[in-house]
């Protein structure tokens, strides 16, 4: 059986995107954009990967990279579209990352549900190496210490300013500002590092 | 990928404006511009596209984590040990400074040394704010650092930030600002700074030619201490030779 892939790429742009109107609301609200995708599509993900010989661990692990490699995607202006579209470019992540880990394993057999699958599991090479990076970028943030975490996670997740997180922490707004960038530069070191090893 | 170099702060701060929406029409026209005809800026703007997006991503599955009460909130762990054995090494990194070659003429210049700043710590929770002031201080960007300890030592003030701030004024060439911090901390001839304090005290005692109090400062450091046996003895042949 012969599987395309081409469902998947449709709204996947391949030049750099500056932010762009359609864009910009993702990261205006990034909580409620990903809580959204994760209400409408976890189940599904999880159903899918238990029917597919998945175990319920498995299952979320897949959705959780999914969801991490669309948003990195989205994030970078590489996809654009819709809340629909987006779920839906979820759903198609999930299907390829479980086809290709069964194949990992050795357990991808006929007897697994396929009958709407549209993705060949190692055909695709742009998704290979999203999947890659975003798992890359995800230890890179496992590198800072927790006061880095805090500043940047309560500036560009939970958008306060540089005002009120000084105010928290009990110092000046430019402090937050120099330590934010520290922070930052540590992050970009480390990802560079993970980068390059991936690449040797 | 772009070199490995760090990113400038100015460079920084312009792509996270661009991505923030926090440029005018006339300076995004302009950075659109210049993003067009410059790849390594384009790699740049990408990076920090991902790196947001992977903040994001952590930070949200933190809080899905604890909303959904699978993950107990981590302790925040004390580092007062940690704090301990580093102004122990910082002290040590001061008593090992290598024998200077005098210079009768000028005491000061011969003996001082800029103290040079305490190790950092990979992920400290309650001194993160000393720990990053300590980093501009080990870049000699004493004023940032003076800066990030200004409000700690109005609110949470300790003799490890009184010390280092006296340092960064001396090291600024502020004397007389690095000479009042001083003078607090040898007030309590108990606390752990109280040695290094006195050192550098006399040393802008001799800066500004008060041979005597440099001399009675000095001779309540401990007699093992070479160094200042050595610049004792120098002081008190000037001293000898004035008279």
């Amino acid at each position: 059986m012969i599987f395309s892939f081409s469902g998947i790429l449709l709204n996947l742009k391949t030049d750099l995107q500056p932010v762009t109107k359609t864009t910009s609301h993702f990261s205006e609200l990034p909580k409620q954009w990903l809580d959204s995708a994760y209400q409408n599509n976890q189940n599904w993900c999880i159903r899918y990967v238990i029917k597919n010989q998945g175990s319920e661990q498995e299952a979320k692990d897949i959705f959780q990279d999914s969801l991490a490699a669309a948003w990195v995607n989205l994030r970078t202006g590489k996809f654009e579209g819709n809340e629909e579209n987006f779920h839906g470019y979820i759903r198609q992540i999930c299907k390829y990352k479980w086809l290709n880990e069964l194949k990992r394993k050795g357990r991808f057999t006929n007897a697994i549900d396929l009958e709407r699958m549209d993705a060949t599991p190692d055909d695709n090479e742009d998704l290979n190496l999203l999947l890659d990076e975003t798992d890359i970028l995800m230890k890179s943030i496992e590198s800072l210490g927790d006061n880095c975490k805090v500043i940047l996670k309560a500036f560009y997740y939970l958008k306060e300013s540089l005002t009120e997180i000084a105010h928290k922490m009990g110092t000046t707004d430019q402090s937050i500002k120099t330590i934010k960038y520290r922070c930052m530069n540590r992050l970009r070191k480390a990802y560079i590092a993970l980068k390059s090893q991936n690449e040797r | 990928m772009s070199d490995k170099s760090a990113i400038s702060q100015e460079q920084f701060e312009e792509i996270e404006r661009y991505l923030l929406g926090e440029m005018n029409p006339e300076e995004r026209v302009q950075f659109e511009g210049k993003l067009g005809a410059d790849t390594k800026l384009q790699e740049e703007l990408l990076i920090q596209q991902k790196l947001q997006a992977a903040i994001e991503l952590d930070a949200w599955r933190e809080s899905l984590d604890k909303r959904a009460k699978t993950r107990s909130l981590r302790p925040i762990w004390k580092y007062g040990i940690a704090a301990s054995i580093i102004v122990l090494l910082g002290f040590a990194v001061w008593i090992g400074f290598q024998e200077s070659t005098p210079d009768t003429s000028d005491l000061y210049a011969a003996y001082f040394y800029p103290d040079p700043g305490l190790p950092i710590p990979m992920s400290s929770t309650d001194t993160y704010q000393f720990d990053e002031g300590m980093v501009s201080y080990k870049e000699e960007k004493y004023e940032d650092a003076l800066d990030l300890w200004k409000q700690l030592l109005e609110n949470t003030p300790t003799d490890t930030v009184l010390y280092y701030s006296a340092m960064a004024e001396l090291n600024l060439g502020n004397a007389k600002l690095a000479a009042q911090k001083l003078e607090q901390l040898i007030a309590n001839p108990s606390g752990e700074f109280y040695s290094k304090s006195l050192w550098y005290r006399s040393l802008i005692y001799l800066h500004e030619g008060d041979l005597k109090n440099a001399q009675a400062l000095l001779q309540q450091l401990p007699t093992d201490n070479s160094r200042r046996n050595e610049l004792l003895a120098k002081i008190q042949e000037q001293l000898k030779a004035s008279e």
